[in-house]
């Protein structure tokens, strides 16, 4: 016995004691599948190279040496060179071989997009679990995608003037349904159950006001579009969406991680939280904000790829526990392991034709659930 | 506001005269009073309604009462939990409404009944939530905290499952586990609604035995729900019996533990006889109501 508690006591000091091996396993076997994905990914395209050419450009020492070109490529030209100058890096013009450009500039935002959209939404529905203290809920059961699909929909179909902004407009409405759900769910304070009826009732209203506007879509392509949108899709995605993404995800994953401690918390009960001092209410809210923020970020560029903030967090917990320091972590590096691995398949299904990635998430997600459903008694609670 | 002040201080001077020795650390523990409530839920008719009741400073008070009497109500209003209708609670001298949180936090603590913890928790994680109000919302776990978690799993004797997940342990191992978070908060005075309901004997004793030294090595204020009238009046200091959301008596166990108390209260015909700990209930049999 007083062996077993010596060997643990020193590693509760050091800031990163709550780093354990299972830890470690994930995000090792996650980056492996996303370089490995990645490499596949890039292989791939209009423009026929061979696997070892492909390979090689990712690894081009011309782009990996000159930092300008990666600060112009995350960042765009302007603020990349403005960094580049301010950092005292050179901003001479870089002349890259075809292949290396078509690869940098023409797949590789595909790859990284994948890893935004899949670290966004898995933490995203990680926080949501923790919020309605329900392994069922993911970033959409409250009303998010209802909110997004709809305001894509009307955004093409009635006002398709703001098609511009569409990224926007679909974050901001999964942000404003989301507000509708806390709205209908409060009654001196929410709780977790009535959250997740209020977010299947919006979802309901939402979801049918949204087939009834597909019957005024006078065109096939504006229905093909608002198809690749509502079920998520990476087919096409460019810098732009990765300058899209980068600081927002740079705002709600530090934030999640920082706000790790309160959900732990908050999954000791109610009554327990607030007997400690939290702010119940508060934290919640602003907690459900930053999922709703992820959510959105994901849904901006990619649309709604479901699953992913459903069984991430799930699968994750099978294998680190339920800390969510921990399980925030495992979460933002197996949520781009699915992502970037279900986009390999859906390019590669049906190849030439490409299907969107939800479609692809959602056929690993079901059977995935199914196969929990049956293994596993208590599922449902946290 | 001024005269319950002077209230709380004159409870608190009681104790410093009678326990001295045991309300030891700066200030003493404050005590927790009752003026003139009425507690409901929502709309509905008031639960409880009591005039005046004091949970003396450093000592320890039980609530007791058959199911319904509104004894987790009450305890509920003394932290916080519930609004009165009218009256107030007070807590050192201080409305416990007007308290900001995390402050009322540091100075009371409370083992609910349904707590709730994912089972791969440790038992020290859990002992170390204890320390939230504590800290601040960036900051780590301080020199201080580690003692604090140390203490109150040592005091509560679990250290051998410290690293043991909650959701491998039996009832009363948890139950620990759970006092042990409470303990690791460090407050002047604890709230347990009914903390021994549903564990085994040994383990309810264990629970009892360490709340019992935290009272009487730093002279903690405990309120604590009891559903076992005999238990409650070996235990505790002073008890509170409750009927019908209305305090029936209260004071020290021998004054409050009678034959009528357990007819008119709790309907069952029962013999009290007095022992070396305070009074002896042998129930006989329930009374038809």
């Amino acid at each position: 016995m007083a062996s077993e508690t010596s060997e643990t006591v020193p590693d509760l000091d050091g800031p990163f004691s709550w780093v354990d091996s299972s830890l470690l396993t994930v995000i090792v076997a996650s980056t492996a599948v996303v370089v490995l994905s990645g490499l596949i990914q890039v292989s791939f395209g209009a423009f026929t190279m061979s696997v070892a050419t492909a390979w090689s450009a990712v690894f081009d020492p011309v782009v990996w040496t000159n930092p300008q070109v990666l600060l112009r490529l995350f960042l765009g030209e302007g603020i990349g060179n403005a960094v580049a100058g301010a950092l005292g890096i050179s901003t001479a013009a870089v002349d890259l071989p075809k292949e290396t450009l078509i690869v940098w500039q023409i797949r590789m935002p595909r790859v990284l997009v994948g890893v935004f959209v899949g670290a966004n939404l898995a933490v995203s529905g990680a926080v949501f679990q923790a919020v309605t203290r329900n392994e069922l809920a993911s970033p959409f059961i409250l009303g998010v995608s209802a909110g997004a699909g709809l305001a894509i929909l009307l955004t093409l179909i009635v006002f398709s003037g703001l098609a511009g902004f569409l990224p926007l407009i679909a974050a901001g409405g999964g942000a404003a349904a989301f507000l509708l759900v806390y709205a209908i769910a409060w009654k001196n304070g929410t709780n977790p159950v009535r959250l997740i009826l209020a977010g299947v009732i919006v979802s309901t209203v939402f979801g049918s006001l949204q087939t009834g506007l597909f019957f005024f879509a006078n065109d096939l392509g504006v229905v093909q579009s608002a198809l690749a949108w509502t079920t998520g899709s990476l087919t096409g995605v460019d810098w732009e969406q990765v300058r899209m993404a980068l600081p927002w995800t740079l705002v709600s994953l530090p934030l999640t991680l920082v706000g790790a401690r309160q959900l732990n918390v908050l999954l000791l009960g109610e009554r327990t939280a607030r007997s400690l001092g939290m702010s119940v209410e508060r934290v919640r809210f602003a907690l459900s904000g930053v999922a709703v923020l992820a959510a959105g970020t994901a849904i901006a560029v990619a649309g709604i790829v479901s699953f992913v903030g459903l069984i991430v967090p799930h699968m994750v917990r099978q294998l680190v526990g339920s800390d969510y320091k921990r399980l925030v972590v495992a979460c933002v590096f197996a949520g781009p392991a699915l992502v970037t691995l279900a986009d390999v398949g859906a390019r590669l299904a049906l190849s030439p034709a490409q299907l969107p990635v939800g479609i692809v998430t959602g056929l690993i997600g079901g059977p995935y659930f199914l196969y929990l459903m049956r293994k596993q008694d208590g599922m449902g609670d946290v | 506001m001024s005269a319950e002040k002077t209230t709380g201080t004159d409870a608190a001077d009681g104790d410093d005269d009678g326990e001295a020795a045991t309300a030891s650390g700066a200030g003493g523990s404050p005590p927790l009073s009752v003026h003139d409530i009425a507690l409901s839920y929502g709309d509905g008719d008031p639960v409880v309604e009591a005039e005046r009741l004091e949970v003396p400073a450093g000592e320890i008070t039980a609530l007791i009462g058959p199911n319904g009497s509104g004894k987790s109500t009450l305890l509920k209003s003394m932290n916080a939990e519930l609004s009165p209708d009218r009256g107030t609670v007070t807590f050192d001298g201080s409305d416990v409404d007007e308290y900001d949180t995390t402050e009322l936090a540091r100075r009371l603590g409370l083992l609910s009944q349904d707590h709730v913890a994912p089972d791969s928790t440790t038992v020290r994680e859990l002992a170390t939530h204890g320390r939230y109000p504590h800290r601040g919302f960036f900051e780590g776990m301080r020199e201080a905290d580690y003692r604090a978690v140390d203490h109150a799993i040592e005091r509560v004797g679990v250290r051998h499952l410290a690293d043991r997940e909650v959701g491998g342990l039996s009832g009363g191992q948890a139950q620990l586990a759970w006092l042990a978070m409470v303990l690791a908060q460090e407050t002047d005075a604890l709230l347990l609604d009914e903390p021994t309901t549903f564990l085994d004997l040994h383990h309810q004793l264990r629970v009892l035995d360490a709340v019992r030294d935290l009272n009487e090595d730093h002279g903690v204020t405990v309120c604590v729900v009891l559903h076992d009238i005999g238990q409650a009046a070996r235990f505790a200091d002073n008890l509170i019996a409750l009927k019908d959301g209305e305090p029936y008596e209260w004071g020290p166990p021998d004054e409050v533990v009678t034959e009528d108390l357990l007819r008119d209260v709790f309907g069952v015909d029962a013999e009290v006889g007095f022992g070396p700990d305070g009074p002896r209930v042998t129930p006989r049999r329930a009374i038809d109501e």
